[in-house]
Order: C-alpha cells, then sequence, then structure tokens
C-alpha cells in the first residue's frame, strides 16, 4: 500500500515537472478533423472536442494542477503553523483571538470563498490558492497547536526552562521535533485535499484562462460530451482519485506508524 | 555551619487552594536534608518552589544571600543558567526528551549557558556510574535504573551546589536504590555538593541524611538529626511513619496501631493538619501547633505528653 | 491439599527462550506465601501464569499449576471465567486502572457482589458497605456512592481488594499491590491482608520486589534469580538464616528498621540478560562465594526442615541473616 501510493505520487511529480516535455503533442494544438476520437495509438486517452490530445492534455496539466495544490498547502502552513505555535506563549488575548479567527476562517465554504476572492484579485490560479490556503490555515493552527500544547507541559521542557533555555531554544529543540510528524501528515492529507479543490476551481473555469490546460479543466470540457462520449470523463476523474487516495494513503500510513512506535516507547 | 539555603515562612498556593503554609527550613553547606512525607504533604511543591516552578505566595527562599522569591524574566533565567541549584524530577520517562541522546541531554544545561561541554558529558556520567558508551543512546533505549541516573547526571554536569532531587528511588528495587542513594553521598564527600532527597524509604533515607525535616498537609511538623527523630519521633506523625516502615525484622517498638485514630478526630480548618487522623488529639488541637525547637523541632501541641499513653 | 500447587513451571518467550525455568512451590488454605526477586527475576511472570494472564508471546511451556486440585494450564476462556473472581482474584499495583472510572465504586462492587454471589439487586447496596467497611474504609456508606477519582490510592486499593474478594475466592495474588503505596498506607493494606487471611481463611500469594514487605506479611518466602528459585522455606528461617549467596545479599539491601547511620550495600553488577543465560548457576558472576564448581548446573534441593536451596555450596557456607 505504502509503495504504491510512493509510486503514484513519484509519477505524478515526474509528470508536474517534465508534463510538457513528456507531452507526445502539443496540448494546445487543435485539430477539428479529429474531434472526439475514441483511444488510438497515437492518442491513447483520445481527443476532446477541438481535437486536442487528451493524453497531453492531462500530462502538461499536472504542473498547474500540483503546483496550485503545494502553494495552497504552502499559505495554509504558513499561516497556520507560525501562529499555532506563538499562541502557546504569547499569553491569553493573542491566544484567544487567534482560536477566534481559526473558527471565523473554518465556516467558510472552500470554494465560494475562492470564487469571491478571484472576484476581487482577479481572475488567476495563484489568487485562488491563495484563498484555498487560508481557509486550510485553521487546520494546520489547531494540529500544531494541539500537539505542542502536550509539549509545553511535558516535564522535560520544565527541565529546559530550569537551565535558563529561551523559548525560541526550546521550540527548537523539544517542541518543533515532535510537532513535525503530525504537521508533515496534515500536509499530506491537505494536498489531497487541495488538489480536489484546485480541480474544482479549474473545473468551474476559474483560475486558468480557458485554452491552458489542468486536469479540472480536461475534466469539464469531457463532461460537456457525454453523449458523445460517455467514458471519457472517467480518465481525468480517476488521475485526480488516485493522486488524492495515494497522499491520504500516505498520510494514514505515517500516522499509524508514529502509533506503534510510540506505543513501543512506553 | 552557616545555611545556603534558607526557607523563610513560605507558602505556596494555586488560586485558592494553599498546598504549604508557613514552612521554614534551613539547609548548611555540605548537608544532606532528608524530606518525608506523604502524597499531598507538599514535599515535592517545596522543592519546585526553591526552583521557581511553584507560586510562592508568602515568605522568602535564600540561597546563599540571593533572594530567589523576587527573580522574574530576564533576572530569573540568568540565575538558572548559573546552574547553582539543580531540581531532579522524580519521573525519568517523563522528564527526558524521547528523542534526544544521553549525550545531548546531559549536555543540556551547559548548552543553554553558552558554556563549553569539553568532556563534561563522560565526566558526569562516569560520576553516576554509567557507562559512557550509552551516551548515543535514547532514553527508550536503556533500563530504568539508567535512566534514573541519566536525571541525575544532567543536573551533576552543572556542578550545582546545591541538588534537590524528587523521590529518586522510589522506582528502584532495593540494591539500585542504595545505588543511586550511595551516589548522592559520594557527591557530597568528593564534591562539596548540599543535597536535599525527598522520598517514602525512611530506611535508605536513614543511611545518608544528617538531618530530616517531615511534612504533613502542607506544614512541616518535625525535624531533627535523622536518627534522633527516626527512633524518638515527638510528632504522632512521625513515630506512624517509623511504625508502618517495613522492616525484615517484625518487630517495631510502638506497634502502628496503636497510633491510628479510630473514628475521624477534630476537623478543623486553621487547626493542627493531622488532628483528623492523630490519636491523641484534643480540643487543643482546633488551632495550628507552633515549631518549637531549634536543632530538633516539632509542631505539637502534645509533644511531650503522647508518647507517655502508649508507652 | 494445597490450595495451589505449581510444578516444574517453565515460562517461555517467544523466540528468547524460557524466562521461568523449573518453578514448583505450593500455598495451603490460610497461608501466605511471597515471591520475591528484582525486576526481570521472573516472579511476576510466575504469578501471571498462576492469573492465566501473560502478556502476547509468552507461554507456559511446561509443568502444571493446579488450584483446588484442578489444572489451570490449558484452560479454555470460559474455564478461566468461572475460575477468576470464584476460586482465584488478584490485584495489582495500580488500582485507578482497574475501575471504570464513570461509575461509582459502590456499582462496581455491587456488580460483582450480585454475579460472583447471586445476591439480589435490593440487597447488594447494603453488602458493598458492609464489606467496603471490613475493608476498613471509613464512612463506607459515603463511599459507595463516590467515583475512582475521588478516592486516595490506599482507599481504591481497599476498594479493589473488597472486589477481589466478594466472590470469596481461595486464593487471592496480590501483584506488587502496595508498592505504589505511602508507608503508613501501605502498612494498614498489609495489615488487611493479614487479617483476611486470618478470618477468611483466604490463602495469599504476594509478589513484591521488597523483602521487608514480604517478611511483613508471608508464612513462606520464595526467592526467584533470573528465572528460577534460589531459595525457599519459612520466612523466618530464611531470614535468621539465608543458605543462598543472592538471599543473603537481598537482607543486606533490604530495609532493616534500623535508624543508624550506615553504609548501604548494593548487590554488585546486574543480572544475566535472557538470551545469555550461563550454563551453571546463573547468580554465580555476581556471587561472593563463587568457585569453578558453580560454572556446572546446579539442581534445587532440599534442606532439612521445609527448605529448599540451588548453591554448589549451600552444605559449606555460613552466611549472615538479619537478626
Amino acid at each position: 500500500m505504502r509503495r504504491t501510493a510512493i509510486g503514484v505520487l513519484v509519477v505524478v511529480a515526474v509528470l508536474a515537472v517534465a508534463g510538457g516535455a513528456i507531452a507526445p503533442h502539443d496540448p494546445l494544438l487543435q485539430n477539428p478533423d479529429l474531434a472526439l476520437r475514441g483511444p488510438s495509438p497515437a492518442h491513447p486517452f483520445g481527443t476532446d472536442y477541438l481535437g486536442r490530445d487528451v493524453f497531453s492534455r492531462l500530462v502538461a496539466g499536472t504542473g498547474a494542477t500540483v503546483l496550485a495544490a503545494i502553494q495552497s498547502v504552502g499559505v495554509g502552513l504558513l499561516l497556520g503553523v507560525v501562529p499555532g505555535l506563538a499562541s502557546l506563549w504569547l499569553g491569553r488575548t493573542v491566544e484567544w483571538l487567534l482560536l477566534r479567527a481559526a473558527d471565523a476562517l473554518m465556516t467558510l465554504p472552500f470554494i465560494v470563498f475562492a470564487v469571491a476572492v478571484t472576484g476581487i484579485l482577479g481572475n488567476g490560479l495563484t489568487q485562488a490558492m491563495l484563498a484555498i490556503g487560508a481557509l486550510f490555515a485553521p487546520l494546520f493552527f489547531r494540529v500544531t497547536r494541539a500537539a505542542g500544547l502536550r509539549l509545553t507541559r511535558a516535564q522535560y521542557v520544565e527541565a529546559a526552562e530550569l537551565f535558563g533555555a529561551s523559548r525560541t531554544r526550546i521550540l527548537r529543540t523539544h517542541v518543533w521535533g515532535k510537532v513535525l510528524p503530525t504537521v508533515a501528515v496534515t500536509a499530506a492529507q491537505a494536498t489531497g485535499g487541495a488538489l480536489l479543490a484546485v480541480s474544482s476551481l479549474t473545473f468551474l473555469g476559474i483560475g486558468v484562462k480557458p485554452p491552458a490546460p489542468t486536469w479540472g479543466g480536461v475534466l469539464a470540457s469531457d463532461l460537456g460530451f457525454l453523449a458523445q462520449q460517455p467514458w471519457a470523463p472517467v480518465i481525468p476523474a480517476a488521475l485526480i482519485m488516485v493522486t488524492v487516495a495515494a497522499l491520504n494513503a500516505l498520510a494514514d500510513h505515517t500516522t499509524s506508524k508514529e502509533r506503534v512506535d510510540a506505543g513501543l516507547a512506553r | 555551619m552557616s545555611a545556603l539555603l534558607s526557607i523563610e515562612g513560605v507558602d505556596v498556593a494555586y488560586r485558592r487552594h494553599r498546598i504549604l503554609s508557613g514552612v521554614s527550613l534551613h539547609v548548611g553547606t555540605g548537608e544532606i536534608l532528608g524530606i518525608i512525607g506523604e502524597t499531598g504533604s507538599g514535599k515535592t511543591t517545596l522543592a519546585r518552589a526553591v526552583v521557581g516552578l511553584a507560586p510562592v505566595t508568602a515568605g522568602r527562599i535564600r540561597f546563599d544571600g540571593t533572594d530567589l522569591t523576587g527573580l522574574r524574566g530576564r533576572a530569573l533565567r540568568d540565575w538558572r543558567r548559573t546552574g547553582q541549584v539543580q531540581y531532579v524530577f522524580q519521573d525519568p520517562l517523563r522528564a527526558l526528551d524521547p528523542q534526544h541522546t544521553v549525550a545531548t541531554i546531559v549536555a543540556e544545561g551547559l548548552t543553554v549557558a553558552g558554556r563549553p561541554v569539553g568532556d563534561r558529558v563522560e565526566w558526569a556520567l562516569s560520576q553516576v556510574g554509567l557507562d559512557p558508551a550509552l551516551a548515543t543512546r535514547t532514553p527508550g533505549r536503556i533500563s530504568g535504573g539508567q535512566r534514573q541516573r541519566v536525571l541525575l547526571a544532567r543536573a551533576i554536569a552543572m556542578r550545582p551546589r546545591l541538588l534537590l532531587c524528587d523521590e529518586p528511588v522510589s522506582a528502584l528495587d532495593a540494591s539500585n536504590r542504595n545505588h543511586v542513594l550511595r551516589l548522592l553521598a559520594d557527591l557530597r564527600t568528593a564534591a562539596g555538593v548540599t543535597v536535599v532527597v525527598i522520598s517514602h524509604d525512611l530506611s535508605s533515607l536513614a543511611g545518608i541524611a544528617d538531618r530530616v525535616a517531615v511534612l504533613y498537609g502542607g506544614r512541616l511538623v518535625e525535624h531533627g538529626p535523622t536518627e534522633e527523630v527516626l527512633t524518638d519521633p515527638r510528632h504522632p506523625y512521625t513515630a506512624l511513619l517509623t511504625a508502618s516502615a517495613p522492616s525484615v525484622r517484625r518487630e517495631h517498638p510502638i506497634p502502628a496501631a496503636r497510633l491510628r485514630r479510630v473514628g475521624d478526630g477534630p476537623v478543623s480548618e486553621d487547626g493542627c493538619s493531622y488532628a483528623d487522623r492523630c490519636p491523641f488529639a484534643t480540643s487543643a488541637c482546633a488551632a495550628v501547633p507552633e515549631l518549637t525547637g531549634d536543632t530538633r523541632a516539632v509542631a505539637c501541641h502534645h509533644a511531650g505528653e503522647w508518647l507517655a499513653a502508649v508507652r | 491439599m494445597p490450595v495451589l500447587r505449581v510444578d516444574d513451571l517453565d515460562v517461555s518467550v517467544a523466540g528468547r527462550g524460557a524466562a521461568v525455568r523449573d518453578v514448583s512451590f505450593t500455598v495451603h488454605k490460610g497461608e501466605s506465601v511471597g515471591l520475591v526477586g528484582e525486576s526481570g527475576s521472573g516472579k511476576t511472570l510466575t504469578c501471571r501464569a498462576v492469573l492465566g494472564v501473560l502478556p502476547p508471546g509468552v507461554a507456559v511451556t511446561a509443568g502444571t499449576i493446579e488450584l483446588d486440585g484442578a489444572p489451570l494450564t490449558g484452560l479454555d476462556r470460559r474455564g478461566w471465567d468461572r475460575v477468576r473472581g470464584n476460586r482465584l482474584a488478584a490485584v495489582f499495583q495500580d488500582p485507578a486502572s482497574y475501575l471504570n472510572p464513570s461509575l461509582t465504586v459502590g456499582r462496581q462492587l455491587a456488580e460483582q457482589l450480585r454475579l460472583k454471589r447471586g445476591l439480589p439487586r435490593r440487597q447488594t447496596r447494603a453488602a458493598a458497605v458492609e464489606l467496603l467497611a471490613a475493608m476498613g474504609i471509613r464512612r463506607a456508606e459515603r463511599v459507595v456512592d463516590q467515583y475512582p477519582h475521588e478516592l486516595s490510592g490506599g482507599m481504591l486499593q481497599r476498594t479493589l481488594i473488597a472486589i477481589a474478594v466478594a466472590g470469596e475466592p481461595d486464593l487471592l495474588v496480590a501483584d506488587e499491590a502496595t508498592t505504589a503505596l505511602d508507608a503508613a498506607v501501605q502498612a494498614e493494606v498489609l495489615e488487611l491482608l493479614r487479617r483476611l487471611r486470618e478470618e477468611r481463611g483466604l490463602a495469599l500469594l504476594l509478589v513484591s520486589h521488597d523483602l521487608a514487605v514480604v517478611a511483613e506479611v508471608c508464612d513462606r518466602v520464595v526467592v526467584f534469580y533470573a528465572g528460577e528459585i534460589v531459595e525457599q522455606g519459612p520466612t523466618a528461617e530464611v531470614i535468621a538464616n539465608p543458605r543462598h549467596p543472592y538471599t543473603e545479599a537481598l537482607l543486606r539491601v533490604a530495609s532493616l528498621g534500623d535508624w543508624r547511620r550506615r553504609s548501604l550495600e548494593v548487590i554488585p553488577g546486574r543480572p544475566p540478560e535472557l538470551g545469555a543465560l550461563p550454563a551453571g548457576c546463573r547468580f554465580a558472576e555476581r556471587c561472593a562465594h563463587a568457585t569453578d564448581a558453580c560454572a556446572s548446573p546446579v539442581a534445587l534441593t532440599t534442606l532439612d526442615g521445609d527448605r529448599q536451596v540451588r548453591c554448589h555450596r549451600a552444605a559449606d557456607l555460613a552466611l549472615v541473616g538479619a537478626r
């Protein structure tokens, strides 16, 4: 399970980096004569309504999709982890304010918020991902805080305080190493969520200008021609699902392994 | 002997809940003081108060003339970095970072203070009788007795003048227990370290402590030279403790049963904290007894009388 | 007929060999027997084998355990259900973890009384109060309605003992049951165990690392070292006149009830690891009296007056007891 998951993610990573070079055809090249064809040796996933090669569009679209997902998770990490750690020590007022801000953000629905933000900041994938990232922040905030809260009351932290250690030192030497695995697992799961969000947004046409290929974009255009090619949406949908599942599987595996390790240490 | 540590009328309270009331105790340079008391007697809180981990609401704690109770923020951190007073936690599993190696753990105080580590880790490990080869292991990979010693090594790596040990031997079997206590005694002789040992094992304390102090319900009820206090207790609670200590010889000078109260004693908010359990309590015990005496002190309204009742 | 009879018991850890070897002892009605030794000596595994609660990967590989003449080894789950609580009961070091934190202690005790003694529901509360009071709990009628977190360690242990004896078992196993208690409370609980034995004819198997605790309560003592019995006999005799150098060493480090300044003794070295047990006497490496003969295996031999010792030099050593 873990190997399969890693295998899938490696393939996705390679496609993301070198997708444009791997794609056998120009993903933007239209060929009305070849519109809506089924799979063939030249076009393994067939062609879309403009005669573009679907395989090339998916491969070339990987980069934009994955980058967008990573951007949003990066923004979420930055806006979540830093305040999460800070809230442990900055006193009650700061703690209260941060907790309320997190609650407020959590009530906002992903897609609607992203649509609103792109409406204000302009239609671009980066803008949309910043919006999604901001919505991920409460998740990272809570996870970091929960993991850290337990640690600040640990006796070895008390022992470090008795040596006169500063808070930043304690954070660095005693807290960070134990919060990191939890944050990493959450990040993997969030990346899965982000991929779905990217796909949904691009499906709706938000974030990208039409000809540029993305996973969600391919799915959207395929859905327009269900009558002619009912099988076509399965391919981009499967790609999205398998990638998200691989991220979740990896996260689950890490979490359960961590539990076992903790159990043995007892 | 001049007092290295002076605890003067210390109260400790969390919110409204008072843990220690008016505790006064002096520890002389190079002395080993044993502190005895049951769960909830405040013995751990007393040690934590000395190192600034418990809120002192009244009284003063002085170390070699420095008032520790007034230290805050930067001053407190600077004082702690001198490493002169070291507190050794009770539970090594909780007090040692599971992700750090023994070497990192033992060197932590020196690194925090920005002092050179040099061969201090090896030195500290050898002082507590640990193989320096353990330095690369993490706490999860060594035995319980070894962890206890790592805890001690971390403290003595700072070359402290005062060592406060919280139940350093309660989790160990008799042989290992004596081993660790002997280490403390050796530290005193070799390095002149002053030691305060909190323990519920009277027998092992008797082997090393010069003086003992008995805490009950957050108050000091008796203190004095170890052998005198334990062979001739003046407080009924101390007597109960000595009579209750398990021994391979079955005879006890006073049977423990005669030192237990049958039925409830007089309970009073601001009276003697032991009255509820004391078989000798009377109406006089509704007032807090004062700790009287100098080198040998006891806080009991009936200190002179109760012994006759059981003899 | 003894209440408990353990014969030639071997307990093995999967892939690592016998952690307990060749252990035999008996506990008679109304008798209390103490198993004593350092951590890892096999005393706890022996006691867990008797209770049928060995950890995963550990199993009885030879020998028999009989309770009232019926074998416990090889019992199935339903067989154990009939034995536990009715004829065999146990208390452990951390009473709080054996009680349900969300039920009052009275409810939990009543449950046991109803199940094991078949008392009708109406009578269980009164019986619970009575039993708690018999365990030396003051204001028992108030305590029955309290939750475990409201009680001190000593009260919890008494409650657990009450639950254990509610089914009127023949044998009570106490595994380090007083180790975590304060000295004054420990003495009270030990006294309670002594009293239960006298009043109810309960047989007691007490496991402790502290020889002094065993000496306070037990008629007979079984000394374990590195998975084997090295000495057993009547407590008073063993203490006054130990025949095995390890027993002598344990006595030197034990609490003597002596408050004079003295040099604290230790037993040098460490017990052998399970994977690296010597072929000969297992204590030889740490023994002050060891000779070349000790490199050969040594059997447990019976001495005069109900005593057994596993030492090549038992006949010619003059060991010092506690007196």
